[in-house]
């Protein structure tokens, strides 16, 4: 760990209750994921795994009754989850930004959308206004707006949700920040419009050599589109690889049983597999490895202890109690 | 549309009136009168012709701004109307623009507060402020600062220190009010995703609540304070009496006791359109808020 | 959504929601306390409120007269407990007239659509008025008088359920259950019966308990003003009308009638609040 590898972020242990009514919610239950530099790491999983709660931890926006009750954040040698509040303030939307999934929604819809740009250059940057509105047109011109200087002086409301969602990108990258946090930057979109944002955020991962961490439940984007992948089953990283690693050997039997389930992936099989059983709720964890009830080859450890991730050659992490690094 | 509305008031109230059984000439000749008195004011009253005439002939004289006079004090209702109008008008904006400031700082400090303490105590002055009597709290300030005291004059007009109390009495209510709709209003707009991003962007917490989240959480208690304008005000009748302001209300009720149909329809005849003036502004400010609406 | 759920049900929730929270339950009680009083005046009342005895004006509060006593030496807590009597009166003929011409009025407008227009301008243009102007009014109109207070009042109030019992009936009419029922053959009488009369229900409720204290205050402020419930009537408005001529001399006169108004007011703002939330959509989805 550390910056001599290349490591921009290093999430240790994250832990992220939510207290209810009804009881406390552990989203996140000890999740461990790195990311280094220039590289896009893919963050999968079903909906309800804690992945976007992952995301909102990192910048610790995670709303109440929302609490992140351990781990730590690691960026640049600082844990950002005990940074005061000035100097994390300083971190947000400058070293690391976020997008997020409903870009109509995410802007406000009583500002013209290229001050909400330049806003970001004002507070952090200290640009004067007008510097900052020149700026903001330059950055919407660059994500690949048509007629950035018209459409500066626009609402939200007046654009479309591609449209919005590259201003959100453009004000994200404002100030040429280390990571982008994006928070299935696409699920809300055409699908036409899927790919062009998608590539812009290769082609500025290319350009500003900023990291991407993305997170979406679709692992055609993640086949497409990342370098590294996590899989996330009920808060907790289950395996770790780079992508034609994991799609090629898949280790976790969770991984597996998702792979299986795609038509057409590099598995043989001839009619589409099922993961039996379904998601247990948020208030019955079962306990030990949260898979072992619905998993072919539970064992006796399993409804023990929560298997820890390990490394098992070549960057790739699996946490399982039995052998599957014996299937590589 | 608000000129319908405005003949749509007049009308009602002339015809209420003129349905009423009994002479006003007859009641203010006295009852130690002659009969050529009582049909003089009869003719001076109006009241000698059939309804629809007179109808028509108020109609006509109101386009000539002519309201009519008083039956009290003989004197044109627009003279009596006019300079209490606006000592009502300074009253009610004094009020309204205080209890609008004091009622969303306390709104947004009540909204956005992590204590729970903070928010307990907002909510019960709020409580307490909708529920107290204005007339009782006017007597009650009266009582404090005039008789024990001795630090404000007890009524009248004429200085700064005259147009405190009843002024103090006046917003309670309204303040509440508004601090109600304005942490209700915060707490909706600050669970939004645009919240979220101003604050995903660094930006200090007081630019996040006031400048994000205020400025949408405003547009629809711009709008009920409109809307609710003559509500809100309520209180001005009776407190412009406790307090002997010599205003709009204090004259209707007046009018009231003494069955001075002219003037009353001239009252409500100046509230009504004020009351329709705001709505307009009321009207024109959420276009000008709302760029929603501004840019279809 | 009309029907759904049974009064048996919205009852037993009505009971937890009296319990957990203690604010709305004390509301509870007032209100509870202030029928109380105002149905059993004249059997708890310690004197009678219109026995002058001038020899024993203006006293302050003592073991004899817990309140004290007004300028023409009458008890003023049988006053007070009177002055419920005559409240609770008011405000309930009022409001149970507003109730129901409202109702009548909102929905003749909402079923005729060629009625609608007309009819909700007119409550559009009485609704912009402060109920006390209206109730002025109509005072200037009938007189003074309890009777002509709660016709003033039951006429300023009116509006308010007519614009509330309309806006249901229109989004009712344009549900889509209420189309399937049409589609497959139900008549006007039993659609109005089965979804549209529910769905009225509980906003009605809640606006009856924003009204009462309303209609007490409009009724006290006029009786206040000399032009609603006349002397020697035990009303708190006029009571604290005499109070305000005595302040210097007596200010005990004006302590208790308005004291009693803040606690009646305060029980169903207490209430309504609770009930609210009861009532709301929000907490059919817990």
């Amino acid at each position: 760990m550390g910056e001599d590898s290349g490591e921009v972020l290093n999430i240790r242990g994250l832990r992220v209750d939510f207290h209810t009514k009804r009881g406390v919610v552990r989203a996140v239950r000890g999740l461990d994921l790195s990311v280094r530099r220039a590289e896009i790491v893919g963050v999968v999983g079903e909906t309800g795994c804690g992945k976007s709660v992952t995301a909102l931890s990192v910048l610790r926006l995670i709303p109440r009754p929302g609490v992140i009750s351990a781990g730590w954040v690691m960026f640049h040698n600082q844990d950002l989850l005990r940074l005061p509040e000035k100097h994390l303030r300083s971190v947000r939307g400058n070293r690391i930004s976020m997008i997020f999934q409903e870009p109509s929604s995410s802007l406000n819809p009583v500002f013209r959308v290229a001050d909400q740009i330049a806003e970001v250059l004002r507070f952090q940057v200290g640009l004067a206004p007008r510097v900052a509105r020149g700026r903001a047109v330059d950055l919407m011109r660059e994500v690949g707006i048509p007629d950035a200087d018209v459409r500066a002086r626009c609402y939200p409301h007046q654009l479309s949700g591609g449209m919005n969602q590259r201003i959100m990108i453009a004000m994200a990258l404002a100030c040429s920040p280390e990571i982008l946090i994006a928070d299935e930057p696409v699920t809300a979109l055409d699908a036409t419009i899927k790919g062009q944002i998608l590539s812009l955020l290769r082609q500025l991962r290319d350009r500003h050599g900023s990291s991407i961490v993305l997170i979406t439940h679709d692992l055609g984007i993640v086949a497409h589109t990342c370098d590294r992948v996590a899989v996330m089953y009920m808060g907790r990283v289950v395996e770790a690889a780079p992508v034609d690693v994991l799609f090629r050997w898949p280790l976790h039997p969770y991984t597996r049983g998702l792979l299986g389930s795609l038509p057409g992936l590099h598995l043989d099989r001839s009619e589409l597999q099922v993961i039996p059983g379904s998601v247990p709720g948020p208030y019955d964890l079962p306990a030990g490895c949260s898979f072992h009830p619905r998993c072919a080859i539970a064992g006796v450890d399993c409804p023990e202890s929560e298997p820890v991730l390990a490394d098992v050659g070549d960057g790739h992490l699996v946490a399982c109690h039995c052998d599957v690094g014996g299937l590589q | 549309m608000s000129i319908v509305v405005l003949w749509l008031t007049i009308t009602a109230v002339f015809f209420a009136f003129a349905s009423i059984p009994g002479d006003p000439a007859q009641m203010y000749a006295g009852s130690d009168t002659t009969p050529e008195l009582v049909q003089r004011l009869r003719q001076q009253f109006g009241t000698d012709r059939p309804v629809y005439v007179r109808y028509y002939l108020y109609l006509r004289n109101l386009l000539r701004g002519d309201l009519g006079d008083s039956f009290f004090s003989g004197r044109p209702v627009l003279a009596e109307v006019g300079p209490r109008f606006a000592n009502t008008a300074l009253l009610a904006l004094v009020s309204i623009a205080c209890s609008t400031v004091t009622g969303v700082l306390l709104g947004v400090v009540s909204a956005t507060s992590q204590s729970r303490a903070v928010e307990q105590v907002v909510s019960i002055i709020t409580l307490l402020g909708i529920s107290i009597p204005v007339f009782w709290l006017g007597l009650l300030l009266i009582l404090l600062f005039s008789v024990k005291l001795g630090m404000l004059p007890a009524g009248g007009t004429g200085s700064l220190a005259h147009l405190l109390m009843p002024s103090l009495t006046l917003s309670v209510y309204p303040t509440a009010f508004i601090t109600r709709m304005t942490r209700s209003s915060v707490l909706d707009v600050i669970r939004q995703d645009y919240v979220r991003t101003a604050r995903a962007k660094g930006l200090p917490e007081r630019i996040v609540v006031f400048r994000h989240a205020l400025s949408n959480a405003l547009v629809p208690i711009v709008t009920v304070i409109g809307l609710r304008f003559g509500y809100l005000l309520g209180g001005a009748v009776v407190t412009e009496s406790i307090f002997g302001w010599p205003g709009l209300g204090r004259l209707l009720v007046a009018a009231v006791g003494n069955r001075d149909y002219y003037l009353i329809q001239g009252c409500i005849l100046v509230f009504a359109a004020s009351f329709v003036l705001i709505n307009t502004l009321v009207d024109l400010s959420y276009f000008y808020l709302n760029p929603k609406v501004r840019y279809h | 959504m009309a029907g759904e759920r049974s009064f048996g049900s919205l009852l037993a929730a009505g009971y937890r929601t009296l319990r957990e929270k203690r604010l709305a339950f004390a509301g509870a009680v007032v209100i509870v306390a202030f029928v109380a009083v105002g149905i059993a005046a004249p059997i708890i009342a310690p004197h009678d409120p219109l026995e002058i005895d001038l020899r024993n004006a203006l006293s302050v509060p003592s073991a004899e007269h817990w309140f004290g006593t007004d300028n023409n030496g009458r008890d003023i807590l049988s006053r007070v407990l009177y002055g419920a009597r005559t409240s609770l009166f008011v405000s309930l003929l009022s409001v149970g007239c507003a109730t129901i011409a409202g109702v009548f009025i909102g929905a003749v407008a909402g079923y005729y659509a060629h009625l609608q227009a007309p009819l909700m301008r007119f409550v559009d243009i009485v609704l912009a008025f402060p109920s006390i102007m209206i109730a002025l009014i109509i005072v200037a109109v009938l007189g003074t008088g309890t009777m002509n207070v709660i016709v003033a009042i039951a006429v300023a109030q009116t509006p308010q359920f007519a614009r509330l019992v309309n806006a249901i009936v229109l989004a009712t009419k344009e549900d889509m259950y209420v189309e399937a029922g049409r589609a497959i053959g139900e008549t006007d009488s039993s659609l109005l019966w089965r979804y549209v009369i529910p769905a009225c229900v509980p906003p009605v409720v809640v606006q009856i308990s924003l009204l009462i204290p309303a209609s007490i205050m409009t009724a006290s402020a006029l009786s206040f003003l000399g032009l609603g419930v006349q002397p020697p009537n035990p009303e708190w408005g006029a009571m604290l009308s005499l109070g305000k001529e005595w302040m210097r001399t007596a200010p005990h006169l004006m302590l208790f009638p308005g004291l009693a108004l803040m606690v009646v007011v305060l029980g169903f703002n207490l209430l309504g609040e609770g009930l609210r939330d009861l009532l709301d959509p929000k907490l059919r989805y817990e």
